[in-house]
């Protein structure tokens, strides 16, 4: 799998779980349409999870100390 | 007095391969305002202690051989004057994010083979063309703007010191390769972009970079390596999802 996949991924989370949480903070006074703050919650819930996944990727494939090299 | 010498201290940070021993030895030389590290390290190795070992060839800040860290920065000692560091005491050291060889002489050998991984040349498809071509390989003005500040790179590996991506993790290709990429990718003779960018798409390319800019800011020759890997993001991601290559490379011949 390219890498790129994955990081739009990464982007579309970073970019969309606060966009969402701001929505999600705009409809709180309209009562009726619990199905979509339904939604948005899942979707929410979904984007920060794979968001938390990229990041803990991001810890051991990035921030990981190799001393291959360099002794 | 411009013109008087003035006593520096030099300590410089050697390293002896038989022994693994790292340690810092001072000497003092004498400098004018024209003297450049380079000039103070030659001088050292020819009157005080020949055991020195340092790499250089230009002087002239063309070759990129003399890349070392100067008072904690990686420059080129060719081109950095020790009155113009404003300091009585100068630290002098290897490269440390390449393999150390002996005292400030690094293993260039990983950097050019990263180098030459991302086909650093005008990729010709066809054979037929590339031995015998029918015309010249006319260009625009604003084709060569596209490439120009990036072609400066003198291969001296100071982006590659500075980088703490490269220096914490030695699979990643590094500022100057991706830099190149990027440069041999926005020349429109050149016609291997897709197998470049299929290279570098990966997290050792150029998913690699975290953006911290310190390339850009030890570049001698003012290449923005930095600059050159966040559009070749642009340029990975739209060949990804569409496969298509960068448009304004249209080839003029």
């Amino acid at each position: 799998m390219k890498a790129s996949k994955v990081m739009v991924l990464e982007y579309i989370s970073m970019m969309g779980v606060p966009l969402l949480l701001i929505i999600s903070v705009i409809i709180i006074p309209f009562h009726g349409i619990n199905d979509i703050k339904y939604v948005l919650m899942g979707l929410i819930a979904i984007g920060a999870l794979i968001y938390g996944a990229i990041g803990i990727k991001d810890v051991y494939v990035k921030g990981e100390r190799i001393d291959g090299r360099g002794k | 007095m411009e013109g008087a010498n003035r006593d520096i201290k030099l300590n410089i940070t050697r390293y002896r391969p038989e022994t693994h021993e790292m340690n810092r030895v001072q000497y003092v030389v004498k400098a004018n305002k024209y003297t450049t590290v380079l000039d103070a390290l030659i001088k050292v190795k020819e009157t005080q202690d020949s055991t020195l070992s340092v790499r250089y060839s230009c002087r002239m800040g063309i070759c990129g051989s003399c890349g070392m860290v100067i008072n904690g920065r990686p420059r080129l000692a060719c081109e950095t004057h020790l009155l113009s560091l404003g300091q009585d005491e100068i630290y002098v050291g290897p490269m440390e994010g390449h393999p150390i060889l002996k005292d400030l002489v690094v293993d260039m050998g990983e950097f050019f083979e990263k180098h030459k991984s991302v086909m650093p040349w005008l990729y010709v498809d066809n054979i037929e063309e590339k031995f015998s071509a029918k015309s010249e390989y006319r260009q625009e003005r604003s084709e060569l703007d596209y490439y120009l500040p990036f072609s400066y790179c003198i291969k001296c590996g100071l982006c590659v010191d500075a980088c703490p991506v490269s220096n914490t993790k030695p699979g990643f290709l590094g500022p100057q390769a991706l830099s190149q990429a990027y440069r041999y990718n926005s020349d429109s003779r050149d016609k291997g972009e897709k197998l470049r960018l299929e290279k570098i798409d990966t997290f050792e390319g150029v998913w690699g970079c975290e953006y911290a800019g310190a390339c850009s800011e030890v570049c001698p020759k003012g290449v923005d390596p930095a600059l050159a890997i966040q559009l070749l993001k642009l340029d990975v991601m739209k060949f990804s999802f569409t496969g298509k290559v960068n448009e304004r490379k249209k080839a003029k011949f």
